[in-house]
């Protein structure tokens, strides 16, 4: 019989729940007293080994309680972990977004007992498009379902808020979104922002279709693996950033390869053709006619100058020999010299490995010819100084500003600078002057 | 009689030079045009005997503008020029109907009036009864 009591307190409090604990090890001790101490079956507290025993059954059930806590939420925390982790994996070998998405999905509904987990985007014009779902009964808001963000639901709150936060009900809650979720037999749903870059990009949502709404701690839950999803979205973004910029560098080089083509077929080229061409004539009437001879040998003379200016003028678009010969300063002089507006040059005078006079170089004459075509300034700065190690460049103007980043030069100015490890930004409100800075480093990045 | 040429390229100075040699060496200049479609209408209003008609041009390519005087004016003579290739295969030449390719530096030395100088002269379309 004291076994069986035993039995008792140690299988209740195994349970966990403290307050059954100390009923069960309590009511044993009663009953212990009833049956096994003098007077029998009488609830007497007539001894103190009466009230030791009630002591010793009340520790040894909540000791028992304390350990099957324990071991609970060290469960628990593990499953939490694991769960993290197998995530944390797939974003860290770069796997596909959608597959992240997927598995985040699937992970955080089995880990907080969810039935539906869905993630989904805000879009830039007010919609709420469905990424990933995962449903334990294996029906949810379809990916890709496009829904107006609008009405009284967990979307538009942590759209709102940025912030996790939950919705218990949606009963007679209005907008189509609501609509889909009673349709589903969704009850109440948790959900945590998604943010990338400062911004609100969507929000992971777990829903219970139980009149339980789902436990208070769920929010923490779901926000870690809406951070895990916010990692994956970003370095998908960077890396595409990266592949776009790569394929622009090679466009920009086939482009370049392809006008300098052109420009020595319909060039130099001609010109050397012409030349060769008057040349024969001229061997042709030398006997006959001196004065046409003389002015064919003159034209011949004048194409073949004028095919080695166009060469000259090709070879210096491509690298002046100014830059070579006697390096930055004076290369920028000269491109300051020819500026239609009054432009000032702060350059230093020291020696820089070629690449990076060549970058420094380009990007002051890009900046100075966008700022003759589109700024209708009165006057320019350009400054080239040491900064963190590297070079700043800054050229300023006080013309009409507007100037965008994105446009065809500088995007491929900004290729340029970020593929030799430095940066490139823009600063140009409209009517008040452009300033551009780019910074270089001075060691190679490999 | 003069046979009569008419030249294509768009290149100036090509023009200029090729019509001065052309005139040089007993020729006469019928007509110019810079591209295909102006070739093609050239070709019609004046039927010559011959055209010097550069490979290299913007749009379409002389290869095909010769398909297509070849098709308008059979007895045209047609000579592809260029300072791109020195040669091109006989069988492209027959293929877009060209009867020879001369390189735009050998033009003065090439016996450019044999190869100009077929039997059939003019257009069939001027050919009488």
């Amino acid at each position: 019989m004291v076994l069986v009591l035993l039995a008792v307190v140690v299988a209740v409090s195994a349970s966990g729940n403290r307050a059954a604990t100390v009923l069960a090890a309590i009511s044993a001790a009663a009953w212990f007293d009833f049956f096994f101490t003098r007077p029998y079956y009488r609830f007497d507290v007539a001894h103190r080994a009466d009230l030791e025993t009630t002591l010793l059954l009340l520790l040894l059930g909540v000791a028992v309680t304390e350990l099957a806590v324990r071991e609970r939420s060290r469960n628990r925390a593990a499953r939490v972990e694991g769960a993290l982790r197998r995530v944390a994996t797939l974003v860290a070998r770069a796997a596909p977004p959608q597959a992240v998405f997927d598995a985040v999905c699937e992970e955080t509904g089995r880990l907080i007992g969810a039935t539906t987990v869905n993630l989904a985007h805000f879009t830039p014009d007010g919609f709420n498009l469905t990424i990933s779902g995962w449903s334990l009964r294996g029906v949810h808001v379809p990916t890709g379902t496009r829904l107006p963000l609008e009405g009284q639901t967990i979307n538009s709150l942590v759209q709102r808020t940025g912030a996790p936060g939950r919705f218990d009900s949606y009963d007679g809650t209005p907008g189509p979104l609501a609509a889909r979720l009673r349709e589903l037999g969704i009850a109440s749903e948790v959900g945590a922002p998604v943010v990338v870059n400062g911004q609100v990009w969507g929000a992971l949502i777990a829903g219970t279709d139980r009149p339980k709404p789902l436990p208070l701690r769920t929010e923490l839950r779901l926000a870690s693996f809406a951070d895990l999803i916010a990692t994956a979205i970003s370095n998908a973004t960077a890396q595409a950033e990266l592949l776009a910029s790569r394929a622009r560098i090679v466009n920009a080089g086939d482009a370049a390869r392809r006008r300098l083509a052109r420009d020595l077929h319909d060039g130099a080229q001609q010109r050397l053709v012409s030349a060769v061409m008057n040349l024969q004539m001229a061997d042709l009437r030398f006997d006959q006619d001196q004065g046409a001879t003389r002015r064919l040998l003159r034209e011949a003379l004048g194409h073949a100058r004028d095919g080695l200016t166009d060469l000259r003028e090709l070879a210096a678009g491509m690298h002046p020999s100014i830059l070579t010969n006697r390096g930055l300063h004076a290369a920028v002089d000269a491109l300051a010299r020819r500026s239609t507006c009054l432009v000032e040059v702060e350059v230093p005078d020291a020696r820089y490995p070629p690449q990076i006079e060549a970058a420094v170089y380009f990007v002051i004459a890009e900046a100075l010819t966008n700022v003759a075509k589109h700024a209708q300034a009165s006057r320019a700065a350009v400054r080239v100084a040491p900064h963190d190690g590297g070079l700043a460049i800054d050229i300023e103007d006080d013309g009409t500003g507007g100037a965008d980043i994105r446009g065809g030069g500088l995007l491929g100015l900004k290729d340029r600078v970020e593929a030799i490890g430095g940066g490139l930004k823009l600063d140009s409100p409209s009517g008040h002057g452009t300033r551009l800075r780019a910074t270089l480093p001075l060691s190679n990045p490999d | 009689m003069a046979l009569r040429i008419l030249v294509v390229d768009d290149n100036p100075h090509f023009r200029r030079s090729a019509s001065e040699l052309l005139g040089m060496l007993g020729f006469e200049l019928v007509d110019t045009a810079a591209d295909g479609k102006q070739a093609i209408a050239a070709a019609a209003r004046s039927c010559p005997d011959g055209a010097l008609l550069d490979i290299n041009l913007p749009g379409t390519d002389g290869y095909a503008v010769a398909t297509s005087l070849a098709a308008a004016c059979p007895a045209t003579r047609i000579v592809l020029t260029s300072s791109d290739v020195d040669d091109v295969p006989a069988a492209v030449l027959r293929e877009c109907g060209a009867t020879a390719f001369v390189s735009k530096t050998e033009l003065a030395t090439a016996d450019l009036r044999r190869l100009f100088n077929g039997e059939a002269f003019g257009c069939p379309k001027q050919r009488g009864p």
